[in-house]
């Protein structure tokens, strides 16, 4: 269990976290999302007493980290950037962390071999690739089989087969009743491992929600281009089934999906010139969500914008209850 | 998995961690010693240590032995200088303090390069016992490879001493204070940088600052032999040192020196303030 109260983070005149609360439960995986610079390694390094806050504060299951009487086995943590020194054998590097706590050889070499380092673990860790390192970071986060882990962007340089690991491992630790907090500043990575997702952009928590809550609302909309609308309105009208006109002939249908619309239209034999299952709104929530709060932007913005004005409204009126106001509307 | 949605309320525990698992400073010794043994550079400065110090101890003997055949008097001048043999054994001192500077700084500022200090903090999240035990295992190294380099620079000295007409008496007092003195030197100098690595965070910056106050401040600071600057230089490391490890007047070479006991706390002092200052800059930074 995780909890921040206000937590502050100033360098200089710059806030990188504003007063930030919130809690991150046992059992479950919570996922960290925002954009890059809103704050998350910033609140992570914070949790792991490597950052003094400037104010509030942030303990770990009651007690701020360093008052732990065994950090190791209280809390494991990936942090974004390298914490290995490259002369070392990734071996060496876990006994040495290891040793502190008078924790065994035998630990280490379990590690080693759940991350599937065996094969390098003697070898100098300055050799590594960006994924064998980001492997080492994760063993290291293991090391004292932690009751929370903290793993900041777990999965950045990982293959498919780490990704899908990393995955796996984040539900496994939080089935066995473990906090494990993970953040990204991808949604989809979120959507796929998380069950509560907290966001936050510019230093400031904009959703702590249900993964399934977050994404329900925009998730799982159709576009059906047809010339005979009225009658498929008709037909697909069914409880929890919300369709929308953005222009005649073309409509927005939410709560079936493409292969129901398909039969359904079939079966009345009504023409359809497009059924389109929409991409990822989940994304689009959250594009909606942070537009006002990336810190680095790119000089297009009118491509999601405008992608994102048909789907997202409902599911960020619902979500957000109108905390942030998106530019795509 | 149906237990997903009924998380057990603790975490189990890997059988391989004991129960007993702690941080602890006995832990933090152990993990330092080990990160230093297992970095290649330790190896190759403790190495350079005795290599440097015995070849400066060897060229010297060597280059007096010859000159005492050629230049008699202008040798035996010379010579009064090192009366006893400890002190060709020690002559080095001066360059291996630097080397051993070199491993002080390493001993954290290889943390902040590397981002390891994460890890480090991560694990010993109140810091002050991480800096304690790397004061212990450096303390432990410096000596040894002070002793070891001390050692050599007898051995390979010792064949021109009976040309020179010097020994080491090892029954006498003042074999030990220098050879000790200089041994432990050269530990507080590697302390004193290590310090200086803890100020200032970074390899190149901590290596300026040692050599600059170890070595070349005292050699510009002679130059002006007015009171004042005199007076500032007797309490720099090099001639803190010099007044505790040589045991004649003629050691200073004409400088005015500290006594030997002042000197020695004043050589202690520079180790200490810079890591106590270091401590508590640590305490209130981000890591």
């Amino acid at each position: 269990m995780i909890e921040a109260r206000g937590l502050v983070k100033k360098y200089g005149s710059k806030t990188a976290v504003d007063g930030v609360s919130f809690t991150v439960r046992p059992g479950v995986v919570t996922g960290f999302l925002g954009p890059n610079g809103a704050g998350k390694s910033t609140t992570m390094r914070m949790i792991m007493g490597l950052d003094r806050p400037s104010g509030g504060s942030v303990t770990l299951n009651g007690k701020p980290y360093a008052s732990h009487r065994s950090p190791l086995t209280e809390a494991g943590a990936l942090l974004e950037a390298k914490a290995i020194h490259p002369g070392r054998s990734a071996r060496d590097h876990l006994r040495a962390l290891a040793t502190t706590h008078g924790i065994g050889d035998r630990r280490v070499d379990e590690v080693i071999d759940m991350t599937g380092l065996t094969a390098v673990a003697r070898k100098r860790a300055g050799g590594f690739s960006l994924g064998m390192g980001q492997r080492l970071g994760i063993a290291t986060a293991l090391l004292g089989d932690p009751k929370t882990l903290i793993l900041d962007e777990p999965v950045n340089g990982l293959d498919p087969e780490g990704v899908l690991w990393v995955r796996n491992l984040a539900k496994y630790l939080a089935s066995e009743g473990r906090t494990v907090f993970l953040s990204s500043h991808l949604m989809s990575e979120v959507a796929l491992t998380a069950d509560h997702v907290i966001v936050i952009g510019r230093g400031k928590i904009l959703a702590d929600v249900p993964v399934s809550e977050f994404v329900d609302d925009g998730g799982g909309s159709v576009r059906v281009r047809t010339p005979d609308a009225a009658r498929l309105v008709e037909v697909t009208s069914a409880d929890g089934v919300t369709v929308t006109a953005d222009e005649p002939g073309l409509l927005q249908i939410s709560g079936l999906d493409a292969q129901r619309i398909g039969e359904l239209a079939a079966e009345h034999r009504i023409v359809l010139h497009e059924l389109t299952p929409q991409a990822s709104t989940l994304e689009d929530v959250y594009m909606e969500l942070t537009s006002d709060s990336v810190e680095y932007r790119t000089e297009a913005p009118s491509a999601h914008g405008a992608a994102a004005a048909p789907a997202a409204p409902a599911a960020a009126d619902d979500v957000l209850s109108g905390s942030t106001q998106g530019d795509a509307r | 998995m149906s237990t997903a949605t009924a998380p057990a309320t603790s975490a189990p525990t890997s059988p391989s961690i004991p129960k007993s698992a702690h941080v602890s400073f006995l832990g933090a010794v152990r993990s330092e010693w080990l990160k230093l043994r297992t970095l290649r550079s330790t190896w190759w400065i403790a190495g350079l240590t005795v290599v440097i110090m015995a070849g400066i101890a060897l060229l010297g003997t060597w280059s007096l032995s010859t000159f005492i055949d050629t230049d008699p008097e202008g040798a035996a001048q010379a010579m009064g200088v090192m009366p006893n043999g400890a002190e060709f054994a020690t002559s080095g001192s001066l360059f291996g303090q630097l080397v051993l500077g070199v491993l002080g700084v390493l001993v954290v500022t290889n943390e902040y390069a590397s981002g390891m200090v994460r890890s480090t903090f991560a694990a010993v999240p109140r810091r002050t016992p991480v800096v304690l035990a790397k004061v212990v295992v450096l303390t432990l190294i410096s000596l040894v490879t002070s002793a070891v380099a001390i050692g050599a620079s007898a051995l390979v000295s010792m064949p021109f001493f009976d040309t020179l007409d010097v020994t080491i008496p090892m029954d006498s007092a003042d074999t030990w204070q220098i050879l000790g003195g200089v041994a432990v030197f050269l530990t507080l100098i590697a302390l004193m940088s290590f310090g200086f690595g803890l100020i200032l965070r970074h390899t190149a910056g901590a290596i300026f600052t040692v050599v600059a106050i170890a070595f070349v401040i005292p050699l510009v600071l002679q130059a002006f032999q007015t009171d004042l600057i005199q007076n500032i230089n007797k309490f720099l490391p090099m001639n803190a040192s010099t007044a505790f490890t040589t045991t004649t007047d003629a050691g200073a070479a004409g400088m005015e020196l500290l006594d030997p006991w002042v000197g020695f706390a004043v050589m202690v002092a520079w180790a200490v303030v810079p890591i106590a200052v270091g401590t508590v800059l640590l305490k209130s930074r981000d890591v």
